[in-house]
This record gives C-alpha cells, sequence and structure tokens, in this order.
C-alpha cells in the first residue's frame, strides 16, 4: 500500500500509553480551539447577523457612529438626497432601539436587551426568514413580529404565537410605556447585545417609542444594476454633509467584524484566548514529540548510520506529529459536536459546527503540531551514529 | 588498479577536544583493505578502534591524512557525500541496533528504502531472501523482542548485507552472545560476505574467532601494530594468557622482499616462523642443485621452520623463498623460545609434532628428535 515502511506511524503504534496520552492531550486542545473558536463565531456572527440581513446595496448611518448596532440617529433628509443620484434605486429607513418588555411570567419586572426594529413595509428592506410574508400583519398599528430563537424567558409569548393567537404586552422606551400586539413569528437568534428582536412597521415604531422621521438608525440604500457600491459610496459620501457616512455593504460588515473583534475588551479576551489555547497545545505536543524522539534517539542514530538524511528523520518526526493531530482531531471533533448542542440550547446563541470552523481549528492544530516537532526536531541533533560504536 | 582497494588509508591522524587541549587519537594510519578480504581489528580499549571505523564507515569526518573509500576520497569530503557513501557500506553493531517497532523484515529493508534504486516489491523480496540466508526466512513478520541475541545479529547481518555494500564494518559482533553463537556469526557474516566479495572490518576482541580473519590489525595507542598475541594464539591456541602474553614478547616481526630467501636449505635451525601476511614458498634442493617444489603458504597464521628445530642434525631440511609480487610478513621466535613454548604445552607440541610428521611423511626423510627433555608444566 505504502512505498516505503512507515516510521512515523510504526513508531506511535509501538508506544501505545504515550500516543494515546499524546492524543488525549491534543484531543483536550481541540476542543478548547472549539470552543473559543466557537464562542467567538457565534459572538461575530449574531451581531452581523442583522445588518448582513440589509437588503441593500449602500448603507447610510450618522457619522459619529462607531457601531451600526449602536448609532446616533439622524435625519430621514439626508437619506432622501441620495435620491439625487440616478444610480439610487430606492431608499428606506430602519429604526430601532433597544427598549424593555414587561415579563410575561408577571411582576413588576421587564426582560432586558429586546431589540426593536422599525421598518417602512414597501419593499422587503431587511432579508429576514418569514418578514415580507407578514408585512399584512404589521400594517395594523401596534402589531409587531417577535423572534422565534429569542431567549427562553420569551417562550410564554412565542408559544401563545406559535398557538396562532395574538399575545399583548407593555414595552418601555426610555420613559415611555406602550403596549403592543406580537402577531407572528420571525427568525434572527440572540447575541450579546439582544436577548430577543421584534420587528414592526415604521408607523407603529414611531408611534410606540417616540421617534420622529428626523431620528432613523440606518438608512438602506439600493442601487440600480451595474452600479458601484463603493464607488457610489464615495461620491454619496463628497456630495453629503459631514454629519452622516455612507459605507458599501459589505465595507459595512467587515467594519462591524473589526470593531467587535479588535476594540471591544470582549473581542480582545478571545484573542488571547485563542492564543492562549495555541501555546499550551505546543507546549504538550513538544513535551509530548520531545520524550518520544529522546525514546527512539538510539534508532535515529541507527537510522542516520545507515544513511537516513537529517531531512528523512525530520519527515518522520513531522510525520507523527500531523498523526498525532489527526487521532487527537478526530475525537476532539466529536466532543465538540455534543458541546456546541449542547450549549446552543443552554443558551440559545448560535453555535454552529461548521466545515469552515472545523478546517480552521484543525489548521490550528497542525500548527501546533507542526510548530512543536520543528521545536522538538532539534533533540535529533543528539542522535550520533558514531555513538552506535564503541 | 583502480578498484582494487575497497579502503586505502595512508598518514590517517585524528584529534578530539578534550577541555582546551587536542588528544591525538590516531596517529598516522596506513591501512589497505582489499575486496573479499576480512579484516579483524583487535586493541585494547582507547586504543583507537572506534575512531578509525567511524571514520572508515563515514560517520565522522576526516581531519588529516587520507581515507579513500571505494576510490574516493574522504577528506574534506561534504556531509553529503558522507551520507552518500554510509548508503553503500553496511553496518553490524554489538547490540544489534534494531528497530523494535519494525518487524525483522521492514529492519532489513531499511537498508534498500534509502538507496536511489528503490523499488517497494523488489526490496520485500530481497530482505526476504536475505533473511532467509541467515536462517530466519521463517520469522520475517517477527520483531525483534521475539528474537533470541544471536538471532537478532542475523537480522543485523542481513540489514548490513542486504544492499550488497563492498564494504561491511562489524564492531564487535560477538560481544553480546555466547562462544558457540558468536563463531556461528562470524561464519555467517564470512559466508554472506565473501560471496558478496564484500570486504568486512570486524572488530573483536574475541581471540577465538581470530583463525577466520585474512588479515588481523592490531591497535595500539592509535597505531597499527602488529597482531603478535593475536597471530601466535592462532598457532597455539591451547596457551593460556600468560605464556602467550611471554612468547609474543619475544617474537619479532620480519618482513622480506619479493624474491628475498627466507630459509637456506642445510643453515643451522635457529628460529620458529608464523606467516602474518603475503606468501612463502616451499623448495628442496638435491645434491645436484635440482630444484622440488613442496608447498605454498598463503594462509595466515600458518607457520614453518619447526621441523630443523625438532629433528636431530638440527639444519634446515628445505628452502623458503617470498612468493609473489607482494612482500611476506613474518613473526620469528628464537629456537630456545620455541623449545620454551613447546615445552610448556603437551597439546602445543602435539599439534606442531603432528604437523611435522604429516609434512615429513609428505617430503621428507629426516629422523625426528624427540623434544621430551623439556619439561611439560601444563595440562
Amino acid at each position: 500500500m505504502f512505498r516505503k515502511t512507515w516510521i512515523s506511524w510504526l513508531q506511535l503504534k509501538h508506544q501505545k500509553a504515550q500516543t494515546l496520552s499524546a492524543a488525549l492531550g491534543i484531543t483536550f486542545i481541540t476542543v478548547l480551539l472549539f470552543m473559543q473558536i466557537g464562542f467567538r463565531s457565534s459572538f461575530l456572527n449574531t451581531l452581523l447577523d442583522l445588518p448582513a440581513s440589509f437588503n441593500a446595496d449602500v448603507v447610510m448611518v450618522n457619522s459619529s457612529a462607531v457601531t451600526v448596532l449602536r448609532t446616533p440617529t439622524f435625519s430621514q433628509l439626508r437619506l432622501n438626497q441620495t435620491l439625487a443620484f440616478e444610480e439610487v434605486e430606492r431608499v428606506a429607513p430602519v429604526y430601532w432601539s433597544s427598549i424593555l418588555m414587561r415579563d410575561p411570567e408577571g411582576g413588576e419586572k421587564y426582560l432586558r436587551k429586546v431589540q426593536a426594529i422599525g421598518l417602512p413595509l414597501t419593499w422587503d428592506v431587511m432579508l429576514l426568514d418569514a418578514v415580507h410574508d407578514q408585512y399584512d400583519k404589521l400594517k395594523i398599528r401596534r402589531n409587531v413580529l417577535i423572534d422565534a430563537k429569542s431567549k427562553d424567558s420569551f417562550s410564554q409569548i412565542i408559544n401563545t404565537v406559535q398557538a396562532g393567537e395574538d399575545y399583548s404586552i407593555e414595552v418601555r422606551s426610555g420613559r415611555d410605556q406602550s403596549s403592543i400586539r406580537v402577531t407572528g413569528l420571525f427568525e434572527v437568534g440572540v447575541s450579546q447585545s439582544a436577548n430577543s428582536h421584534i420587528i414592526t412597521s415604521d408607523a407603529t415604531f414611531i408611534e410606540a417609542f417616540n421617534r420622529s422621521r428626523n431620528q432613523i438608525n440606518v438608512g438602506l440604500i439600493q442601487l440600480r444594476d451595474g452600479a458601484d457600491p463603493a464607488t457610489m459610496a464615495e461620491r454619496m459620501n463628497t456630495y453629503l454633509p459631514s454629519d452622516v457616512k455612507v459605507v458599501a455593504l459589505p465595507d459595512l460588515l467587515k467594519q462591524e467584524r473589526a470593531f467587535y473583534e479588535f476594540q471591544t475588551p470582549i473581542g480582545i479576551i478571545f484573542r488571547f484566548g485563542l492564543g492562549g489555547a495555541v501555546a499550551v497545545g505546543i507546549v504538550i505536543l513538544y513535551q509530548i514529540l520531545f520524550q518520544l524522539i529522546s525514546k527512539y534517539i538510539r534508532d535515529f542514530a541507527t537510522l542516520k548510520a545507515i544513511g537516513f538524511s537529517n531531512g528523512q528523520l525530520r519527515r518522520i518526526v513531522l510525520g507523527s506529529a500531523l498523526m498525532l493531530a489527526v487521532l487527537g482531531f478526530l475525537p476532539g471533533l466529536g466532543l465538540s459536536f455534543v458541546m456546541y448542542d449542547v450549549i446552543a440550547n443552554a443558551t440559545a446563541l448560535k453555535f454552529e459546527m461548521t466545515w469552515e470552523v472545523s478546517l480552521i481549528v484543525f489548521g490550528a492544530i497542525a500548527f501546533i503540531c507542526v510548530v512543536s516537532a520543528l521545536l522538538a526536531i532539534r533533540k535529533l541533533n543528539d542522535a550520533d551514529p558514531a555513538d552506535l560504536f564503541g | 588498479m583502480a578498484n582494487d582497494h575497497i579502503v586505502k588509508i595512508r598518514g590517517l591522524k585524528h584529534s578530539y577536544k578534550e577541555a582546551s587541549t587536542m588528544k591525538q587519537v590516531l596517529h598516522g594510519i596506513d591501512v589497505d583493505v582489499h575486496p573479499g578480504q576480512n579484516v579483524f581489528l583487535t586493541g585494547y580499549s582507547g586504543s583507537g578502534k572506534t575512531t578509525l571505523i567511524s571514520l572508515v564507515g563515514c560517520l565522522r569526518s576526516v581531519q588529516d591524512g587520507s581515507l579513500k573509500l571505494f576510490d574516493e576520497e574522504l577528506n574534506k569530503a561534504s556531509a553529503r557525500k558522507l551520507l552518500a557513501m554510509r548508503k553503500r557500506v553496511g553496518y553490524v553493531f554489538q547490540h544489534f541496533n534494531l528497530l523494535d517497532f519494525l518487524s525483522i523484515r521492514q529492519n532489513v529493508q531499511q537498508s534498500l528504502e534509502i538507496q536511489p534504486d528503490y523499488n517497494p516489491r523488489e526490496a520485500r523480496k530481497l530482505s526476504e531472501e536475505m533473511l532467509d540466508a541467515v536462517g530466519l526466512g521463517d520469522r520475517v513478520n517477527d520483531h525483534p523482542s521475539d528474537l533470541s541475541g544471536g538471532q537478532k545479529q542475523r537480522v543485523a547481518i542481513a540489514r548490513a548485507l542486504v544492499h550488497r555494500p563492498k564494504l561491511l564494518i562489524a564492531d564487535e559482533p560477538t560481544a553480546a552472545l555466547d562462544t558457540s553463537t558468536g563463531r556461528d556469526i562470524i561464519d555467517l557474516v564470512q559466508r554472506l560476505s565473501r560471496a558478496q566479495n564484500s570486504a568486512a572490518i570486524i572488530v573483536t576482541h574475541n581471540m577465538r574467532i581470530l583463525d577466520s580473519a585474512d588479515e588481523i590489525l592490531h591497535m595500539i595507542d592509535g597505531r597499527i601494530g602488529t597482531a603478535i598475541t593475536e597471530q601466535i594464539s592462532l598457532v597455539l591456541p591451547n596457551l593460556d594468557d600468560r605464556h602467550l602474553a611471554e612468547i609474543a614478547s619475544k617474537a619479532i616481526a620480519r618482513e622480506y622482499k619479493p624474491g628475498d630467501l627466507i630459509i637456506k636449505q642445510g643453515d643451522p635451525a635457529d628460529e620458529f616462523y608464523i606467516l602474518t601476511g603475503g606468501e612463502a614458498h616451499v623448495f628442496r634442493l638435491d645434491d645436484n642443485g635440482n630444484r622440488t617444489e613442496l608447498a605454498t603458504f598463503s594462509k595466515r597464521g600458518t607457520y614453518f621452520g619447526e621441523m630443523g628445530l625438532l629433528t636431530e642434525h638440527g639444519t634446515r631440511t628445505a628452502c623458503v623463498e617470498v612468493h609473489g609480487s607482494q612482500p611476506t610478513r613474518l613473526l620469528a621466535i628464537k629456537g630456545s623460545d620455541f623449545a620454551e613454548m613447546i615445552g610448556r604445552s603437551r597439546a602445543t607440541r602435539a599439534v606442531i609434532t603432528d604437523e611435522m610428521w604429516s609434512r615429513f611423511n609428505t617430503d621428507g626423510t629426516t629422523p625426528l628428535k624427540r623434544p621430551s627433555h623439556h619439561p611439560v608444566r601444563d595440562e
């Protein structure tokens, strides 16, 4: 089957206990990485879910906004000014606000971090599952849709709506208090900044949360076919006053991701966690490989004596390292599948085992193994074939 | 001829760094090893044997002098060249050095997997054939841990010879084995290496196997000396170590050029000779000067000169001359020392007397002088 004897594998197979402990060490690192990357991906993806659903080519926000989810308001007038460009097909103002919702379980308590979104019901402004199909419901004042993937504390509302009944509940925005009627469901999923979402018409939003048309949060701009979003954003920024800025949607998503990843404490903690897991992995595997080489140092010297080159011996050690990577990664992947499921159910965060994440983790494990092997390979210098004589 | 030498060493010196000084361990070594030749290297610990074979085996770099292996100079050879040369040598180690995690076939096959013309199917076949040749053909899938010491060394020999190297280097191949197994191993090494016309350099302290050497090199303090003790021990295996050392101290190494006459018929017999190198031819002249060819000695360890010493009239009964184009090397032992030597061991005396009778019956008429006046102290 193989052209040459698979020394790396046979060495590992011969040292079963050592190989098992090495594989378990790598499994541990694999799970650690999956958790770190899973949390990070969940954190970033859930935060980006809403902006990623904008059905727009370019987006307008207040120029002082650092993130689209916490943007100060600006006048709809600015958004309408973009219609002066003949490349603009249509525009839509989007409102949002973090509100409180009375706890369905009763008492005086309110559920926190509910993201309320107001849309014009003219076209499918946000590409969220089932929203556009329920525009008719939203045309009735005070009607809202609620996120079916909200946290468990919203389950009474969701269950009622799923059963086909409306659910009226009190909400507060700032000092204003009003009542809304939940009439349908859509899906986004919770994030670090929202335990639930509700979507309503712009008219209801303005009425229930005391907003005016001059206080929009995001302006969505669709361009005609053939118009380049980046060029248009640049032209609009030149044309419009500096109180607003226009960004192409892909650039906006990149900026959002970079902001949360590099400028928020939680993003920095994740990166440190990831780096720590990799460093711990390198140290553990280095120790294991170093011991393995030390154990076989006389064999390596013998192979050198009979004509194996240093490169061939290095390939044997690297081969062992990569085999350990696979042996440790596979159970780690299985374990992480289970843990993702448990965490997703427990937290309602989006923990999805994707090919992309699996490949990233395997790449990190392979990196750990290769770096550890390269460090441990220096021990091969101790394998002096001349020592075999005498 | 350029390819007449497997190993040709001239003026080889080597030093190791010891603290801030350099300690010289080889002092101008000259050695020749020819195709098919079995050279045994003896010497005390620290005499430089290991350094010499590690240099010949391309495991160290040559510092000073000339070392030609397969007619290629190793002085100033690059690491890449040394590596390439190592693939053309076979190694047998004292402690076998088999890889426990490989089957014995896989162990043997390692020597083939590094060859440029490696072919997996052919390598497997050759490995199994070589294991068959060392008597382990039915155990190719066993692991070294399943084998005895002698069997492990057989595997090591198979690994050393499977790629048909022109030189085999064996370091104390019998040291970890019992006497009988050690003898078998040496026989095996010689049989297989000679079948392949490979030269072999075998480091050993085992006097009992020296008789199978084509040449014995004895190292003393980094120099090649005459292996007097070893040569005498071959001829007189029944002498104990003390007597052997005593006689060895009295033996004189001599070298005769081609054409030289070593013994002249009719001269007084005053020395006993042991052949250590080259060839010697024996002939007899009759009263009319006609020459009768009697024998040619080429086997190292062959002795002569005993007839004149043991017969009544004490004169040489034949002539002995250098044979061939190579010098003849001898160990000469004075007649009085010879008499003492055979007087000390009845077995030694018996061996030499038997040999003399054999020669006497073949070619001579000279009556024997019994050596019974010498006291016998051993047995």
